[in-house]
């Protein structure tokens, strides 16, 4: 019965074209208009997700998300070291400056100081160079995507080289020698991020009264997490959340401001429709037109569960190769946008997949229902 | 003395009727009919006397009113529906007029079609298929798709797939319609040949007068009755009747 049901499928060829088109279309827009939002979302929390050793973050009771840091003064350090349950407490500096790159061109850069002796707050994974490395004179670590693309330089002979170590920038006049290009995640606005100590981030920003841009904290082995940093906003009179928390206030933030989820919301769901209609039709002109051959099944034998059967089969064929085009596409997309990280996590794959297979069985079920209603005696019609 | 053999079909009394009240239509008013085992019948008479739903009934593809109608000793009318399909899987072989091929499938594939049904693996209803085939003649064409076979040949297909799973009974609604006359006689010729060698009943229905001589037996129907043979009508030859005389029903 598979093999009818299959044959009969391949037969009708410009019909599974029209149908896998539409499934495609559907998996393609389901798949990589939410990737490419959950890509920027992910942007909003990415700085703290490279600082991966605190569990807390301290800040100004005012910062509504990760780049939105208030100069906090030098002194909230030891108020938070001294908060019972803290394991220890370092300083993260973070500013806007303008970098000089060794061709004279100038870009608008992300500049963060990590604490001098521990380094807490450098990114964890490195593309060159070691986390060490930054305890030289004048160290300091690109990321990844700063030092391929705003950060690239162009040779005399026309073509562009990215960031390396070993590269010079200035940064407020001062030298600052690249040691080491960090595997970090891309920040929202694609700056580039450039890391260094917090001594020398200091010195190579302009002036300022208050620097600290926020207060890491590691709480005590067994230590609830949650509890210590309502026992640091309680005593130090500042805001201070886990980092999940954090993640979870900036992502929300950008939700809420942005209008992001909506616009590419929409974007998913007329993928869906559109997917849905162009295959439903098709699908279902693809059962009208061989409702001879069913009847001649169901006069010959077959039972409902068989014929049942085919329909469901054909339904999740054309729904695989819809499926595999649309998220082959997608990922032909990502590749070829290699300025723009787009990751297709498995959740996000297992949502395109729903939407496909909610798809098809709206499909089938209108087609399934023409096929268990029809009457075997229409096969003794001309 | 021996007993008489069970009938392949026994309707008594058997209406159809379709719609209510004013609008009803009586498609059949009371039918009395037996077929033998090995008997090719056919059923002739006028566009709309009722032929066509009489065999649906008798097929198990469409409810009779009232009345009494076995196929095989089964009650038809009272068969529960869910048990209907492998009745006609188990017993019941179709022959239409349209031939009803799939295009998809090959000659061999459509003559596999009951036995996929019935749970063959392909590779053995393939082979079933390839012998049946050489029985109508077309050995060369297992693999050709219907649109490559003639009109008599598809039909040929077509009733290999319907002696596909050795029915009992072969119901063949109109097999000549589409076909010329020398085409049809081959047909019909090649049906009697393998209801006889096979020994299973055959019901045709028909109008085509050319064919009637292929018959064992021959009924009218007119206005939703048995009715006898109008004078004239050529009648089975002696040839092709190899059964005792079997009254037909008033």
């Amino acid at each position: 019965m598979l093999v009818i049901a299959l044959k009969t499928l391949f037969g009708h060829r410009i019909k599974v074209i029209g149908m896998v088109i539409g499934l495609a279309v559907a998996s393609l827009m389901m798949t990589q208009q939410p990737a490419t939002m959950l890509s920027i979302l992910g942007r909003t929390y990415s700085f703290i997700e490279d600082v991966s050793q605190p569990d807390i973050w301290v800040m100004d009771p005012m910062v509504k998300f990760v780049d939105d840091a208030k100069p906090l003064a030098d002194s909230k350090l030891g108020l938070v070291r001294s908060v019972q349950g803290v394991a220890w407490a370092v300083p993260i500096y973070r500013t806007s400056t303008a970098a000089r790159l060794p061709d004279g061109n100038t870009a608008q850069s992300l500049l963060v100081g990590v604490d001098d002796a521990s380094l807490i707050g450098a990114p964890g994974a490195m593309i060159s160079g070691r986390t060490d490395d930054l305890h030289r004179t004048d160290a300091v670590f690109v990321n990844d995507e700063g030092a391929r693309l705003r950060f690239s330089q162009k040779l005399p002979d026309g073509t562009e080289r990215p960031l390396r170590v070993g590269d010079i920038l200035e940064l407020n006049e001062r030298r600052a020698e690249v040691v080491g290009i960090a595997k970090t995640g891309a920040t929202f606005s694609s700056q580039p991020v450039i890391y260094t100590t917090y001594t020398r981030a200091r010195g190579y920003a302009l002036p300022q009264r208050k620097t600290m841009s926020f207060v890491l904290a590691k709480a005590k082995p067994g230590e609830d997490v949650e509890g210590l940093a309502k026992r640091i906003r309680d005593e130090t009179g500042l805001a201070a959340y886990s980092a999940e928390a954090f993640k979870e206030m900036s992502l929300w933030y950008f939700i809420r401001n942005t209008g992001i989820l909506i616009n590419f919301g929409m974007v998913t769901l007329v993928g869906f429709i559109v997917g849905a209609v162009v295959s439903g039709i098709m699908f279902f002109n693809f059962t009208q037109d061989n409702l001879r051959h069913f009847a001649v099944l169901k006069a010959i034998g077959a039972s409902p569960r068989q014929l049942l059967g085919m329909v469901l089969l054909q339904s999740f064929i054309v729904g695989v190769i819809g499926y595999g085009i649309g998220v082959g596409l997608a990922s032909g997309m990502a590749l070829i946008s290699s300025t723009f990280q787009i990751k297709f996590t498995p959740a996000l794959l297992a949502f395109s997949a729903g939407g496909v297979i909610l798809i098809c069985i709206l499909s089938s079920v209108i087609s399934v229902l023409k096929v268990l209603r029809l009457e075997p005696a229409a096969v003794f019609k001309a | 003395m021996t007993s008489a053999p069970t009938p392949v079909v026994e309707c008594r009394g058997l209406t159809k009727v379709y719609g209510q009240g004013d609008t009803a239509v009586h498609a059949l008013r009371g039918v009395d009919l037996v077929v033998q085992p090995g008997e090719l019948l056919m059923l002739v008479g006028p566009s709309g006397c009722g032929k066509t739903t009489l065999i649906s009934i008798i097929a198990s593809v469409l409810d009779g009113t009232e009345g009494v109608c076995r196929v095989l000793g089964h009650d038809i009318l009272h068969m529960r529906e869910r048990d209907k399909p492998a009745f006609r899987l188990q017993h019941l072989g179709f022959c239409f007029q349209a031939f009803n091929l799939n295009p998809c499938l090959s000659a061999a594939e459509n003559v596999a079609v009951p036995l996929l049904i019935g749970g063959w693996r392909y590779g053995r209803a393939l082979a079933r298929s390839r012998e049946l085939l050489d029985q109508v003649g077309l050995a060369d064409k297992v693999d050709a798709m219907p649109e490559q076979l003639s009109g008599g040949q598809q039909q040929r297909v077509a009733i290999a797939r319907a002696f596909a799973q050795e029915p009992d009974l072969i119901v063949c609604d109109e097999p000549t319609s589409a076909l010329d006359s020398t085409t049809g006689e081959k047909v019909l010729g090649l049906i009697r040949d393998m209801t006889h060698s096979t020994h299973r009943s055959v019901i045709v229905v028909t109008h085509d007068a050319r064919i009637f001589r292929f018959a064992d037996r021959i009924v009218a129907m007119e206005d939703g009755r048995i009715v006898p043979l109008p004078p004239g009508t050529p009648g089975p030859t002696p040839a092709a009747s190899h059964l005792t005389a079997v009254a037909a029903p008033s």
